[in-house]
């Protein structure tokens, strides 16, 4: 199989992740770890640094070919938090994807979007994700032809294509305009959405509940192993689960060796409908810079996955007891889940969660540094503790969904 | 004032600044491709073997008794691995573990 896409450096402030990876480059180590006789051939671009990177990874690895294409500088992805929109050095103004244009004709080809260069493929099977949040290219766009094409997209990226917001619309605009064999839709923590040529119902494809949750590179892994177990003769709504299933061992451990966990699959599956979720409340202090950057930084968070989230900050703000607690608690009411970050255990904070249990609402507590007597009433009242944010929050949209 | 400058560095708490000398390299990363048998008999805190398995690597993490716990998958792969073949010893402290996922940082010693 032909893969194209790009190779790039990603780092993650918290928690620590500086690896060189990118679409086209996870695909690769994805499918070269499950299947180390497969034959791939990899096109990218790359700096001399990333490059003498591919030269040894093609080493160890005989049956891959790789065909780079030097840049002088290749981007480098930066991410406060895996829930954080990247910062990308250098700005991806200064790149054109005009001055690079990659051309792959074969039989099978995966082909995701670069920032870098621009792609034209032509092939009998083709798998296309844009990968580009600010600025997807439609496959019309880009010239290239499929016998059978599979788009596997994000649903923003659905939405800035096609025109449209609404799911019937958007299926139209794949099936009659990009022409595609089949569309599926990545909804991030819901899973997503396959239609089938000639189906206007879509297979909802689940989501696993993992224990933890580490989503950098997760889009990439599920159109890498859906492309593979495609290519591979699986039909595909086989391949779409399998997809999905390959995505939360990746998600649950940040590492790509997944065939051990597929073959003894363990989490469970989650089917989450159209209907809209509870309500989250956010409690936690907000009285110093940095408090009020974490609190900020999990409101964007918790709505950017499609929470509807009341959060005393932004909804109340500072003032006299008298004016914002009664505020205060209607929110907490009208909430169906609480997310709490307690580090530093304040008494607000404590005392919203003791009201929350108290009306049985579930708790979710974000904590990394307090010892184990000071959470003990919390633990013992299935409150669920967890050390990383990105999973705290995706923990949130589950019981959410579930809530409902 | 003259406003902010072109480019104010990318954070990291790694040391991968290309004029770090191979004894001032360290790496905090994940064990890659985790052995869970060899993982289960570890703790934080334990340091760890670091060995290139050939020139051309993979760069490994052993155990005690010599089992492969993971390998090391890095940023800095270039780099660990010649310092490695030019002589430099490396160890790998355990930092966390949470289930088979292993948090390790590797310097040199």
């Amino acid at each position: 199989m032909n893969i194209i896409g790009g190779t790039y450096t990603e780092i993650c402030f918290e928690p620590i992740w500086e690896n060189i990876y990118g679409s086209g480059f996870r695909a690769v180590n994805l499918i070269q770890c499950f299947d180390p006789e497969k034959e791939i051939e990899f096109h990218t671009c790359c700096d001399s640094k990333l490059s003498a990177h591919l030269d040894l990874y093609n080493k160890l690895h005989p049956k891959l070919t790789i065909n780079p294409i030097q840049i002088n500088v290749s981007p480098v992805f930066y991410y406060d938090h895996p829930l954080k929109t990247p910062v990308i050095f250098p700005r991806p103004d200064l790149y054109s994807e005009d001055n690079i244009k990659m051309e792959v004709i074969d039989e099978n080809i995966l082909a995701y979007g670069l920032l870098e260069a621009s792609i034209k493929v032509v092939g009998d099977k083709v798998v296309y994700d844009p990968q580009s949040p600010a600025n997807p290219k439609s496959f019309l766009s880009t010239g290239s032809q499929a016998k059978e094409l599979v788009i596997v997209i994000n649903f923003s990226e659905a939405k800035k294509i096609s025109g449209e917001n609404e799911i019937e619309k958007i299926r139209e605009f794949f099936f009659n305009i990009e022409k595609c064999f089949a569309l599926i839709i990545k909804m991030g923590p819901k899973g997503a959405l396959l239609f089938d040529t000639g189906s206007k119902v879509a297979k909802c494809i689940p989501v696993f509940q993992t224990e933890r949750v580490w989503p950098i590179g997760s889009g990439d892994v599920f159109s890498g192993f859906f492309a593979y177990s495609w290519f591979n003769g699986d039909d595909l709504h086989t391949s779409a689960r399998k997809a999905s299933m390959a995505t939360s061992i990746y998600c649950n451990s940040m590492d790509l060796s997944i065939a051990n966990s597929l073959a003894a699959f363990e989490f469970s599956e989650l089917n989450i409908g159209e209907e809209s979720l509870g309500q989250i409340y956010l409690a936690g202090p907000f009285f110093t810079f940095s408090e009020r950057w974490l609190i900020n930084e999990i409101w964007s968070s918790l709505v950017k996955i499609g929470l509807k989230v009341f959060s005393p900050y932004h909804d109340v703000g500072h003032g006299k007891a008298k004016d914002v607690v009664h505020k205060d608690l209607v929110g907490l009411d009208d909430s169906d889940v609480v997310f709490a970050v307690l580090d530093g255990l304040d008494s607000g904070t404590l005392f919203e969660i003791g009201y929350a249990i108290a009306k049985q609402k579930k708790i979710i507590v974000f904590v990394q540094n307090e010892d184990e007597e000071s959470l003990k009433m919390l633990e013992g009242t299935d409150c669920i503790l967890e050390k990383d944010l990105t999973t705290a929050i995706y923990k949130t949209y589950w019981h959410a969904a579930r809530t409902k | 004032m003259s406003g902010s400058s072109e480019s104010g560095g990318i954070p990291s708490i790694n040391y991968p600044n290309n004029n770090e000398s191979c004894e001032n390299l360290v790496i905090n990363t994940n064990l890659a491709s985790p052995q869970a048998n060899v993982i289960n008999n570890l703790t934080v805190g334990e340091v760890l073997r670091v060995n290139a398995a050939s020139d051309r690597g993979p760069i490994q993490v052993l155990d005690r008794n010599g089992n492969v716990a993971g390998d090391i998958i890095s940023r800095e792969q270039v780099r660990l691995l010649n310092c490695i073949i030019n002589g430099t010893t490396y160890v790998a402290e355990i930092l966390s573990i949470n289930n088979a996922q292993c948090t390790i940082q590797i310097r040199a010693i």
